[in-house]
């Protein structure tokens, strides 16, 4: 299996397609209404801090090519919304994403507190390899903190997941966040946890065959060596 | 010696017979003579001295021949020598002479070849002036040649060595080449020259037909390759001037997605993610809404990949306009999940149906919603499209059903709608119903237009229930239908009161609350009235005889009873009152009744008072009769 992932891997690097990067990495951004998801996708995509920020109706969608390694990477986001009435809606797009932005704010504990029940989710949702990350937003307001720094690091320690403090103000740690993602799953396809051929694996090369599947499906990779 | 002794001699004669003598002058001349300054006689001399050794007279005598001998061995020597040279000159005449003959001759010969050569020369001359012409055609023909006509190496790339040649980018700048040749034909056409380029034209255009047809049939295999050449974005711009073979790419392009995509959806249903995580959909049917909007949002997903490809085929197109090709192109390759999609939904909406249990109008209704969410978002993507149609449908179906699953409900509560019991309190079946209600309105969380629902919604479930409420109220007296209705009904219209927008509905039950109070308010107050005893006096006192002390009714005795009931009133007002209405849930109906009665009692008092009051009816004491003044009265009651 690995060694057929590889070949496919190499012919797919072969053939550069009508298509200036070489894989598509999926992500979805969670958190609780207000955190500032929809703005640290917005900064990111756009480079600008959107101020008037409407609430996100179900989910939304940015991409931006990015580049891990010399490759060029799709990043393709799915912003959801984080009021509860759109939570049926929103699970549906947890499966098959690569990555997972997890998003609080620090200057409102509660939305902290709801921290574990994402991740519950984003844990039950996505498939075992999704690089979870989180992130602490709104850092520019370092005077109204309700989350100090250590608290939120420890936790990310004890839950397997990347962590940093950023501002969509500001634009402070936005770009590392998504990159550092990228980073990591990216790792994983070469370390080879990662398996392309699967349907869903959050990871594609270039946008030609969605959700191929290849039938050889075993690699049954468990939650330990995939830490995050 | 001999000599130098004359000349002694002879210069004294010289001197002596002066200068005339031309001996002496001779004489005079030798002795001047130098002879050391002369130096051919002192070569002589020396001469002399080699051969002239010893000075004897015979060799004195003999001087003269040895002198001549020597000269004539000079002279025969000289012969000998010159003789050679004169020899040698002749020689040398004898050369010159003849190369001076071959000259002439070959003087002659260069006239000869001279007047041959001539003709030669003029020859090639004409020769080299044709040559150089010539050149200049060869120049003006590759000029043409190049300007015009593609080289064979331009011809092969065009037509393709074999069948399976891969298409290259040389491929497109020869394309392009011959599309310029075309255009220069019409300078051809100016200048005159009709025939070449009519046949410039149709050479062209043969070979572009060949190359557009190869093209179309490499941009089919590209189509179906999983990994299409970053080239078919051009081969499509290409092939837009041939809008069949475009067409039929496009048409390949849409049905080879189609079968990936719907490959991929039917993965995701059965198959899920990589050892089961995430799990395929297909396990969570037994949830309906997360099943369908599991389903939805994985095409909702697979869409933006589809319209980026494309966006991508699409992007140097010039003759149409892109956005619109690629949004049909999207929409026409979502048709697939079309068939699998509709299947499964329209078995959740109709398994549903058939579900026991209270919750099913509630989970149609959440079904239906998210149906109609998902139309509008994909909408936005392929703006149309049997997709959007299908889940259009689906929604109208889901919310029909939802309809009918409700009214179904809700008759079937209203139907078999409780008696009240004695509290008069609406029965549980009124609860449940209205509960069903606000379960149903607050499921349409994720629909921002859902409130358009709700006036039918409420319509389904307020009219039947109203209708039942009225129905199961009617075995009542008047009093107890008119607290159970007003009970039922205040319960309603706060439900109802959170909904916004069913402004009708509720001034519809306002309505029915404000007749049932009117109602409740009159026999109460009317039972006040008896009680006090004042009910009698009433229609009096309205139309009062004079005096009206001496009517029965209103006889000063029958006052002051009616003042001691009210006194008694007025210190423990509940005690009058039906004790039915405490039964009302409401404390504002109930203040309202309390206070409708108050209002009526003090203006009967009032009315009493004045009359009382007033001498023309001579009442003995009216101050004791009626101590109070009517405003404490009215006081004293609200």
């Amino acid at each position: 299996m690995r060694h057929e992932c590889r070949l496919l891997y190499f012919w797919f690097k072969m053939s550069a397609g009508p298509y200036n990067y070489s894989y598509i990495f999926k992500y979805i951004i969670i958190g609780d209404m207000g955190v500032g998801k929809s703005c640290l996708l917005h900064q990111f995509t756009e480079k600008k801090f959107m101020a008037d920020c409407p609430h996100t109706i179900g989910v939304e969608f940015g991409t931006r090519i990015i580049e891990v390694a010399g490759q060029k990477i799709k990043l393709q986001i799915w912003d959801t919304a984080g009021q509860e009435r759109f939570r049926a809606v929103t699970r549906s797009y947890y499966r098959g994403a690569a990555g997972a932005l997890m998003v609080y704010d620090i200057t409102r504990r509660s939305t902290y507190n709801h921290l574990s029940s994402w991740l519950t989710d984003a844990r039950n949702l996505t498939n075992p390899n999704t690089v979870i990350f989180l992130i602490g937003n709104k850092a520019d307001l370092d005077a109204q903190r309700d989350v100090t720094y250590d608290e939120a690091k420890q936790f990310a320690e004890e839950n397997g997941l990347m962590f940093v403090e950023a501002s969509a103000k500001t634009g402070e740690n936005v770009e590392e966040a998504f990159l550092e993602t990228a980073k990591k799953i990216y790792q994983n396809i070469q370390d080879g946890s990662l398996d392309l051929n699967a349907a869903e694996s959050g990871v594609q090369h270039k946008p030609t065959q969605p959700g191929r599947t290849n039938l050889s499906n075993d690699s049954q990779t468990n939650r330990d060596n995939c830490s995050c | 010696m001999v000599l130098g002794r004359k000349t002694s001699a002879g210069e004294n004669v010289t001197t002596e017979k002066h200068q005339n003598n031309p001996l002496s002058r001779k004489i005079n001349k030798i002795l001047e003579t130098r002879l050391e300054n002369d130096k051919d006689t002192v070569d002589a001399l020396k001469e002399l001295s080699t051969f002239f050794t010893d000075n004897t007279l015979r060799s004195r005598r003999n001087l003269r021949g040895e002198i001549e001998k020597r000269s004539v061995g000079i002279s025969e020597e000289f012969v000998c020598a010159l003789r050679d040279v004169t020899e040698a000159v002749d020689d040398i005449y004898k050369e010159v002479s003849s190369m001076n003959e071959m000259c002439v001759d070959m003087k002659q010969r260069l006239q000869a070849t001279k007047s041959e050569t001539r003709h030669l020369i003029h020859q090639t001359t004409s020769l080299q002036n044709q040559s150089n012409k010539l050149r200049m055609q060869e120049d003006v023909a590759e000029a043409f040649v190049q300007t015009f006509q593609l080289t064979s190496e331009e011809v092969a790339i065009i037509k393709g060595s074999t069948r399976e040649a891969p298409i290259t980018q040389e491929f497109f700048t020869v394309l392009e080449k011959t599309m310029k040749i075309r255009n220069n034909t019409k300078y051809l056409l100016q200048s005159g020259h009709q025939k070449t380029a009519l046949e410039v034209m149709e050479q062209m255009n043969v070979c572009r037909e060949a190359g557009l047809e190869r093209l179309y049939r490499w941009c089919q295999g590209q189509c179906r390759a999983s990994d299409p050449s970053p080239l078919v974005t051009e081969a499509l711009a290409a092939l837009q001037e041939r809008p069949v073979l475009f067409n039929l790419v496009v048409e390949e392009w849409v049905v080879v997605r189609r079968g990936w995509l719907v490959r991929g959806f039917l993965d995701a249903l059965t198959m899920g993610g990589p050892g089961g995580a995430p799990r395929p959909i297909e396990l969570q049917a037994h949830d309906p809404q997360r099943y369908v909007g599991d389903m939805l949002a994985w095409v909702h997903q697979a869409l933006p990949s589809e319209r980026e490809a494309a966006q991508a085929l699409f992007d140097k197109c010039s003759n149409i306009d892109p956005g619109e090709q690629t949004r049909n192109t999207v929409a026409g390759i979502s048709e697939s999940v079309c068939r699998p999609l509709r299947t499964r939904i329209e078995q959740m909406i109709v398994t549903d149906q058939r579900r026991e249990g209270g919750k099913k109008p509630v989970l149609l209704y959440k079904i239906s919603n998210l149906l109609r969410f998902y139309h509008n978002t994909i909408k936005q993507v392929t703006d149309g499209g049997l997709l959007v149609a299908t889940l259009d449908e689906l929604h109208q179906l889901s919310y029909k059903m939802f309809i009918s699953a409700l009214q179904s409900q809700v008759s079937q509560v209203s139907e078999r709608l409780e008696p009240p019991g004695e509290v008069l309190a609406p029965t549980p079946g009124v609860a449940r119903t209205l509960a069903l209600l606000t379960e149903v309105t607050t499921a349409a969380t994720i629909a921002d237009d859902a409130r358009h629902d709700y006036k039918q919604i409420v319509s389904c479930v307020v009219d039947p229930l109203v209708n039942a409420i009225n129905e199961s109220a009617s075995g009542l007296g008047a009093i107890e239908s008119a607290v159970y209705l007003l009970n039922c009904f205040h319960q309603l219209h706060s439900t109802l009161s959170l909904l916004h927008t069913t402004g009708e509905k509720l001034e519809m039950i306002q309505g029915q609350i404000d007749a049932q109070l009117d109602t409740l308010a009159e026999e109460q107050i009317n039972a006040v009235c008896h009680s006090l005893g004042v009910a009698s006096m009433y229609p009096i006192i309205n139309n009062p005889p004079t005096p009206l002390s001496q009517h029965p009714t209103c006889h000063p005795i029958a006052v002051q009873a009616f003042m001691t009931k009210l006194d008694g009133f007025l210190a423990a007002p509940d005690h009058l009152l039906l004790p039915h209405t405490r039964l009302l849930l409401s404390p504002a109906f109930r203040r309202t009744l309390q206070q409708r009665t108050a209002q009526a009692l003090a203006s009967v008092y009032s009315q009493l008072y004045a009359l009382v009051h007033d001498p023309v009816h001579a009442y003995t004491d009216p101050a004791t009769l009626l101590p109070r003044h009517p405003s404490t009265v009215d006081s004293l009651l609200t």
